[in-house]
């Protein structure tokens, strides 16, 4: 039943890709000025009310409020498989020019932990417009008050327990790298879900954590957590006091993609269309204001320096999890 | 009593070899080897502890491929898996033998869901043919849904049960097998947009 | 007494028509988006919240509370007619009400569910106002000991639940654990049972097994005992001649379990984890255990309802305390509103309810509100539901399938998951037929991982010592009180036994009726 089950899910996926090649092979120079005249089918990776899914509503909302995009744009959660669904699904329409999808963190870390048959080379990029960076924190009663107290509090224990969301995952990796440059030892507890490394954090059962701003910067506001430092690039503005990596000497921490990609293989005409349009997009302020709100940093690299930024940043991550044992 | 219980497995049981696939008829004639009394040709009981037997075993034996403990020293990954598949195959293992020691299973009527007892419910004898094609065509149904979408192959679902187990009431099977899967396709699709299949209907 | 005031103000504050009309309609939506299998509250918020995109934030919250109550109080109707709950916190409401429902009191069991969750719901808004400073103190010690105590309680039920055929019903246990162990590893990324397909990394999940098992697995029963036969309906015929409102009796039994499922259902909401599952089940085994009639469990009892129904309730009012006041989500549910809040333009967080106090009071008079709206609409809906008892198994049997494969498919679009329900299915009827018992592999599949991830997590914490768990206060209360949980069933009957004893010595001879002998119908 499962083995007929598979064989007919995977005739599909055949059939589906033909389909999309032989539509993208009869695609002419009408097609390419036309563009774009159709519906667009937006996917989601990811489940409603997470950070991918608000990023992607409110560029939908920029597009349709500017009338940047001239026909409908059809938005669809596809969950499962930490973003293994959706985008594989947008793999699946190869070569298609009305198919579009966000990235994050998982768009890296999945292909690495599972045999998901594309990774992040396959799609056809459009551009990097922000960085999910992370804080270093503890909890707000602790002594510890800056990184210092704790690279000092971190050698005395010997051994200190940290915790972050999942193994394959950019939490574990800050951990060990800042661990290993340091020079201090760490035991990382995984969790499935923010919630409870919050509490575990606030419980005394961890020493430190890593999380991104947008969801703990409530306990930051009311004294619950101290923030140490930042792994952004420039420091947060909401929290300026806080240090960021590079400037307490630590070079090249990660950070994670938000992102715009097509279908491997779309037509050059849309990602052309999409990369002007795109451009106009982050000149918007409710752009600016959605940044703001949700404590991203902007970064914006278009084609294909997002492209290598993304093999940059993934070839990092491999190597790291190769060296820590969690690969 | 006993010997129409044990006609009637037995007759559940060749309508069931029908369904398995050549692997799972393979099972069974290890199941029978392991289970099976020569007298007795063995109960629904013994059948399916015996496959549950092979199924537990493969479980176990993968889970000594992954690691009893972390490199650090702690819980591994193949730690839980271990206990599991130790235990399913201990408890299997003497439910077959108290089942055999019994020579008829104890089967009683059991409730819908705990497995206690249940209120008792009027006998109309065992049907493995209607079951039998019921599970059949919901498992073409499915196979069929991402081709045809929702509302085809629910309403040529519907037609097909409703037809066949309703068979006086002929025009209420169309009627049901026409309007609900549009009526749930309308609420589930086009109101909540939750992502019903299309299929060959060119719907909104 | 200001909280009251507060709570009051809230209440006034929403009561516009609008409000009104959006609860009155979130209700029913959430009822239809609940009734549909496999879409419990979280899905059906998770659906409706993209709508609210865009939306003020106490419109959105209004709208969100009502299908939230609706599509719990949806997943109880299908629990209660036709076997399949909608998700893990109402699995405990199949152990009775569909009992009940075969014996031709559906409308009885669903009336007193509704009148559970009202009063859950009333309690939970009252405890909210008044303990949530208490009980967001002691949910901020809760960290990986803590959870896996919680777990361990919640899977103690199973010994309650398979009393009937202990080896099997071990059995069953394992079998769900087995199939929890299906995926990526938390612990260390490692791949489990997957074989290589990426739809499986994030394990097998709780939706599809349990629609297949209970759900699905009901109708193949049906259909092997002749229900497409004329003589049998799907429920009893009786339903026709029997009163649709309950009884005195019925009342007067339920009147402990809901207060002791609200409190107790409010207490578990509160720790961040499994909340409104674990709390269901608890109730069920306290119930079981405090009960004069625990035979009849499992049987069609109506406190077997009412009380994990209160416990489910209570325990969503309980999982906002930690999200208003610390901003931690502690469910599936509170996880998607965490995100609607930040969708909102609100930073979720301790200062939450300071910073935005019409908010938060909105949210919890809301969810009061939709309790009370929930009520009437019931009123008027429930005979419907209840009719469903009266169309006849030939015909209800194939639309309940095309429901569980519809509804399946919803969930996550996924294909594979509608072939898992259906191997499910066929696997629940042959439980079934040998005297498994797929509610105890469902909650083993739902506790399972928690469980494992707890204990692996408090391991890594403590170093591998064990004392860590009688180190920290708060897990050494919850030892105690587990160990309380554990010694109620062989106290409980010897008590009233005694008790009764002394009564009987003080009046007439009488038959003693305590000493009644427990069913004994397996071997």
């Amino acid at each position: 039943m499962r083995t007929k089950l598979f064989s007919a899910l995977a005739a599909l996926t055949v059939a589906a890709a033909l389909a999309g090649c032989g539509s993208s092979g009869t695609s002419d120079e009408s097609a390419a000025e036309d563009y774009p005249s159709e519906e667009l089918d937006w996917t989601i990776a990811f489940g409603p009310g997470g950070g991918n899914d608000i990023m992607a509503r409110t560029m939908v909302d920029i597009l349709q409020k500017q009338d940047l995009y001239p026909e409908n744009i059809k938005v669809e959660n596809k969950e499962g498989g930490s973003g293994a669904t959706g985008w594989g699904y947008l793999f699946s329409n190869k070569g298609e020019a009305y198919n579009i999808s966000t990235t994050s963190g998982s768009f890296i870390t999945t292909p690495l932990q599972a045999d998901t048959g594309w990774t992040h080379e396959d799609f056809t990029p459009v551009g990097l417009f922000a960085t999910d960076d992370a804080l270093v924190l503890v909890p707000g009663d602790s002594p510890i008050k800056n990184w210092e107290d704790w690279v000092e509090f971190a050698k005395d224990k010997g051994t200190v327990t940290v915790g972050g969301i999942g193994t394959v995952n950019v939490d574990f990796i800050l951990h060990a790298l800042l661990a290993e440059a340091a020079g201090y030892k760490i035991d990382y507890v995984p969790y499935n879900e923010e919630g409870q490394v919050q509490t575990s954090l606030l419980s005394g059962a961890l020493d430190a954590m890593v999380s991104n701003p947008g969801s703990i910067l409530g306990q930051v506001e009311a004294g619950k957590m101290t923030p140490l430092l930042f792994t952004g690039k420039e420091p947060l503005p909401t929290l300026p006091d806080v240090p960021t990596g590079e400037s307490l000497g630590f070079k090249d921490l990660p950070s994670l993609p938000r992102g715009l990609i097509l279908p491997p293989d779309a037509p050059k005409y849309a990602q052309e269309w999409w990369i002007d349009t795109m451009k106009k997009v982050v000149e918007t302020d409710e752009w600016k204001q959605y940044l703001k709100d949700n404590n991203l940093i902007e970064d914006v690299r278009w084609g294909d320096d997002f492209a290598s930024y993304l093999t940059e940043t993934a070839d990092g991550f491999e190597a790291t999890l190769k060296e820590q044992g969690a690969l | 009593m006993t010997a129409v219980w044990a006609q009637q497995s037995t007759h559940q049981s060749t309508q069931r070899a029908k369904e398995r696939s050549q692997q799972r008829a393979k099972v069974r004639a290890t199941a029978r080897a392991v289970g099976g009394g020569e007298a007795v040709r063995p109960s629904v009981r013994t059948v399916f502890l015996s496959i549950l037997l092979v199924v537990l075993a493969f479980y176990t034996e993968m889970a000594f491929e992954l690691e009893w403990r972390t490199t650090a020293g702690r819980i591994g990954p193949g730690f839980f898996p271990r206990l599991v598949g130790g235990a399913g195959i201990a408890l299997t293992a003497l439910a077959l033998v108290s089942g055999l020691r019994n020579n008829q299973p104890a089967t009683t009527p059991t409730g819908p869901a705990t497995g206690l007892a249940g209120a008792a419910e009027p006998d109309l004898g065992e049907h493995p043919r209607v079951l039998l094609l019921t599970v059949l065509g919901a498992g073409a149904y499915v196979l069929t849904l991402t081709v045809l979408g929702a509302v085809v192959s629910s309403a040529l679902f519907l037609l097909g049960t409703l037809l066949w187990l309703d068979r006086r009431h002929r025009r209420r099977a169309v009627v049901i097998s026409l309007l609900f899967p549009v009526l749930v396709y309308l609420l589930l699709q086009t109101l909540l947009n939750a992502g019903l299949p299309d299929g060959i209907l060119p719907l909104p | 007494m200001n909280v009251f005031s507060d709570l009051g103000q809230g209440i006034l504050a929403i009561l516009t028509v609008q409000n009104l009309l959006l609860l009155g309609a979130g209700v029913l939506l959430g009822m239809v988006v609940g009734v549909m299998p496999g879409l419990g509250p979280s899905a059906g918020l998770a659906i409706l919240l993209p709508l609210t995109f865009g939306l003020d934030p106490t419109g959105a919250i209004v709208m969100l509370a009502a299908v939230y109550y609706g599509a719990m109080y949806g997943g109880t109707i299908t629990s209660v007619l036709i076997n399949t709950p909608g998700e893990s916190a109402t699995v405990a409401s199949t152990f009775d009400g569909y009992p009940l429902a075969q014996q031709g009191r559906a409308g009885p069991a669903l009336v007193m569910a509704a009148v559970a969750s009202f009063v859950a719901g009333t309690i939970g808004a009252v405890l909210i106002s008044v303990a949530a400073p208490v009980t967001a103190a002691v949910a901020t010690t809760f960290g990986p000991p803590e959870l896996f105590l919680v777990v361990m309680a919640g899977l103690l039920t199973l010994i309650v639940i398979v009393q009937g055929n202990r080896l099997l019903g071990a059995l069953s246990a394992v079998l769900g654990f087995a199939i929890a162990t299906v995926g990526i590893d938390i612990g260390g990324g490692a791949q489990r049972y997957t074989f290589g397909s990426s739809e499986l990394i994030n394990g097998i999940d709780f939706i599809p097994v349990a629609i297949g098992l209970f759900g699905l697995g009901e109708v193949f029963h049906m259909l092997w005992k002749g229900g497409h036969l004329e003589r049998l309906a799907y429920v009893s015929v009786r339903a026709k001649g029997r009163s649709f409102w309950p009884t005195r009796h019925d009342v007067r039994e339920s009147r402990g379990p809901m207060l002791r499922g609200s409190v107790l259902g409010f207490a578990v909401g509160a720790t961040p984890g499994a909340g409104a599952t674990v709390a269901s089940l608890m109730s069920y085994n306290l119930e079981k255990s405090v009960s004069r009639t625990p035979e009849k469990f499992g049987k069609g009892a109506m406190p077997g309802l009412v009380g994990p129904e209160a416990a489910n309730n209570a325990a969503s009012a309980g999982a906002m305390v930690p999200l208003l006041t610390l901003g931690i989500p502690g469910s599936a549910s509170t996880a998607v509103l965490i995100g609607g809040f930040l969708m909102w333009g609100l930073q979720p967080g301790p200062l939450l309810m300071e910073q935005n106090p019409e908010f938060a009071w909105g949210l919890i008079a809301s969810m009061y509100l939709g309790n009370a709206m929930l009520l009437v609409v019931n009123i008027f809906c429930i005979p419907a539901f209840a009719s469903i008892a009266r169309v006849p198994f030939r015909v209800l049997g194939p639309v309940v399938i095309v429901l569980c494969v519809l509804g399946t498919f919803t969930v996550n679009g996924s294909i594979i998951e509608v072939g898992i329900m259906l191997a499910c299915g066929v696997l629940g009827f042959f439980m079934r037929r040998i005297g498994m018992s797929p509610a105890a592999l469902v909650i083993a599949l739902v506790l399972g991982p928690l469980a494992e991830e707890t204990l692996r997590q408090t391991m890594i914490v403590s170093g591998g010592q064990l004392d860590i768990f009688w180190e920290r206060t708060t897990s050494l209360v919850l030892l105690i009180l587990i160990g309380c949980l554990l010694l109620l069933p062989v106290v409980a009957p010897r008590l009233s036994r005694l008790v009764r004893r002394r009564l009987r010595s003080v009046g007439e001879q009488r038959a003693d009726s305590a000493e009644r002998e427990p069913d004994e119908h397996k071997v």
